[in-house]
This record gives structure tokens, C-alpha cells and sequence, in this order.
């Protein structure tokens, strides 16, 4: 019994683990997106191959996180423990990409209108969109409004989940899982 | 299987089979705004490329995610419901799944770069296939963690025990 509270009580944080798993791919995802941006900015066309190269990367925060957290001593770790950590983990890579990707527009300033008039160019230009949607889809694109604000919490949640499944997969890689008796 | 992995067992279930049912985008349920501005869309727009052309399309607008991230949910979803299955047939201890997922991980690597390279072309129905082998091998991993295992007796009998210097 004393062991064991011993064994709890030297259990270190993993907040840490879940910050650091949080920049990084919060950063991966930030530079992805402005990759993406300055090349339709600059080609007049969505690039196929940086979003086809950052698939799915985003979901990993969780697995790199559990990566940290048991590199940081010997101690045994429940799958549920691994999915909150895992959970976290997205939630904050989901909003540091954000944060990031919202301070550079104050870097460049004429990154933001510039990458709307491309998207704009290319919405008008695709002869797949029907006209009766382009229209939205332009007024959309000048003034998204709370389509924003609904993209990033959805995306921070379904990141969370998803993270949350990788940090599981990160306890029974990286983890000496606690026995359930 | 104690009650809080049952919980864990059930809300992941639970979290994989929306993440299936968001993926399959707005025209399952038959929306009406742009396929672009639907927020399945907006929502797995950090997760997935969603190139149309490599996703399957249904009612006229394409799914919310590519068909090899489909696949992978997918299977994810499908081995998932069937760890009790497994359980029952005992996967955990008869297959080494690490190294089939590690296996499947390549060869969904393998079929990225030679499509890139030009060696072949894959299709929407090969990257589903690939993504669903590599959902059902992920979901492998957990088998014998939320199900008892039913382990059959491997030993036979040899001899008999007898009873000797009485």
C-alpha cells in the first residue's frame, strides 16, 4: 500500500508532455496551412500535395505526448489516462495552430486579403461549382463570420477525439500498462 | 472487464461511429449549401486534405474526408465493435498485431509514394482497402484489454498420474 502510494505520488505531470505535443503539432498544422495559403496565393491554385503530406498528422499529438510522458520516469499508466492525455494533447494542437496561424496575419499583413482574392479567383473559375452556389460560397469567403469561430472549436474537438484514440495506441506502445484485476 | 474500461470501451465506440457518420459529409443527409462551406467539411479540414477527386461522393457532393481516411475510421469503427470477438478467438496472444500494424503502416506508405512516383495509379477503392487494414490492425492493438480472454487449456496430457509408494 505504501509502495503504491509512493508509485502515485512520484508520477510525474503531463501537462508538460502535453503542451510540448501540443506546439509541435500545433506548429505543423500552422505551417502546413500557410504553406497551403502562400501557394494559392501565389499559383492561383490549392495545392494538393502539402495537405496530402500533413493528412491526418494532426491526429498524432496524443501518440507523440504519451511518447514524452513515459520517457519522464518508470511508472505504469492506464489506457484511460492515455486518452486524456491524448484528448488534451489534440485540444491544445488544434488551438496553438490556430493562435499561430492568427498572429502571422499580423506578421503579413497582406496575407489574409491575398489569399481571399485567390480563393475567390478560384471559385469564380471553377466551372464545377454551380452558380447558384458560388455566390455563397464568395460571401463566405469575404466575411465567414461565426463559420470561424465553429470551425476551430468543431476541429479542436474532433482533433481531441481523435488524439485521444493515438494516445491510447501510445500507452500500449510506449507504456507499461497498469493490470486490471 | 471493470466498469470504467467499459466506460472507455463504449465512449470510444461511440466517438469513432460519429467520427464515421461526420465523415461521410453533408450529402448523406442531403444538405443543401456548398460542400465546401458544410461544417463536417470545415470541421476535418485540419485533418484530412479532402481532394474531391479522391473521395467517394455521395449525392452530388463529395464526402468529408478521402476515401483512405474513410477506410481508416472505418475499420477503426469495425475492429473496435468486434474486440469482444477477438476476445473470444483469443487474437491478442495468437498474432503478434504490432507487427501486422507496423506491416500495414508500410504498405500504406509503399502505395502513397508509388502513386506519387508514377509506379501505379491507386484507385478510391484501393485506398479505402488500405485505410481499412490499417483501422482494423489499429483496433487489433486493444484486444484482450476491455474483454477477458478465453484461454483453452494447451496442455495435453501426458501419462497419467499414478500413484506410487503408497
Amino acid at each position: 500500500m505504501e509502495e503504491s502510494r509512493q508509485q502515485i505520488s512520484e508520477m510525474p505531470s503531463y501537462w508538460n508532455s502535453v503542451f510540448l505535443a501540443g506546439a509541435i503539432f500545433g506548429l505543423v498544422s500552422a505551417i502546413g496551412q500557410l504553406l497551403q495559403g502562400y501557394v494559392t496565393i501565389n499559383t492561383g491554385e490549392q495545392s494538393g500535395w502539402i495537405s496530402f503530406v500533413i493528412c491526418l498528422v494532426s491526429a498524432f499529438g496524443g501518440f507523440t505526448a504519451l511518447w514524452h510522458y513515459t520517457s519522464l520516469g518508470d511508472f505504469s499508466i492506464t489506457l484511460g489516462k492515455g486518452a486524456l492525455i491524448g484528448f488534451f494533447a489534440g485540444v491544445a494542437a488544434a488551438f496553438i495552430g490556430y493562435a499561430i496561424v492568427e498572429v502571422w496575419k499580423f506578421i503579413d499583413p497582406s496575407y489574409e486579403p491575398a489569399l481571399k482574392e485567390a480563393s475567390i479567383a478560384i471559385i469564380e473559375n471553377n466551372p464545377e461549382i454551380p452558380d447558384a452556389w458560388k455566390q455563397q460560397m464568395i460571401d463566405a469567403t469575404h466575411d465567414p463570420g461565426m463559420l470561424t469561430y465553429l470551425t476551430t472549436a468543431g476541429g479542436a474537438i474532433l482533433t481531441g477525439v481523435l488524439n485521444l484514440l493515438t494516445g491510447m495506441l501510445g500507452v500500449k506502445i510506449f507504456g507499461k500498462q497498469e493490470k486490471e484485476f | 472487464m471493470a466498469n470504467h474500461q467499459a466506460n472507455l470501451y463504449l465512449f470510444v465506440l461511440a466517438a469513432i461511429g460519429g467520427i464515421v457518420v461526420l465523415g461521410l459529409g453533408g450529402g448523406i443527409f442531403n444538405q443543401q449549401a456548398p460542400w465546401q462551406l458544410q461544417w463536417q467539411h470545415q470541421a476535418f479540414s485540419t485533418l484530412c486534405h479532402q481532394n474531391p477527386a479522391r473521395s467517394f461522393w455521395v449525392n452530388g457532393q463529395p464526402m468529408a474526408v478521402c476515401s483512405r481516411c474513410l477506410g481508416i475510421y472505418a475499420g477503426f469503427a469495425g475492429g473496435w465493435f468486434l474486440l469482444p470477438l477477438y476476445a473470444i478467438g483469443n487474437v491478442a496472444e495468437r498474432w503478434s498485431i504490432k507487427k501486422i500494424t507496423l506491416a500495414v503502416v508500410v504498405i500504406n506508405i509503399v502505395d502513397i509514394v508509388g502513386n506519387i512516383l508514377g509506379f501505379w495509379e491507386n484507385t478510391l477503392v484501393s485506398r479505402l482497402a488500405f485505410g481499412c487494414m490499417l483501422g482494423i490492425s489499429v483496433a487489433l492493438i486493444f484486444s484482450g484489454d476491455f474483454f477477458k480472454t478465453i484461454n483453452k487449456s494447451k496442455e495435453k496430457q501426458y501419462g497419467r498420474i499414478t500413484a506410487t509408494d503408497i
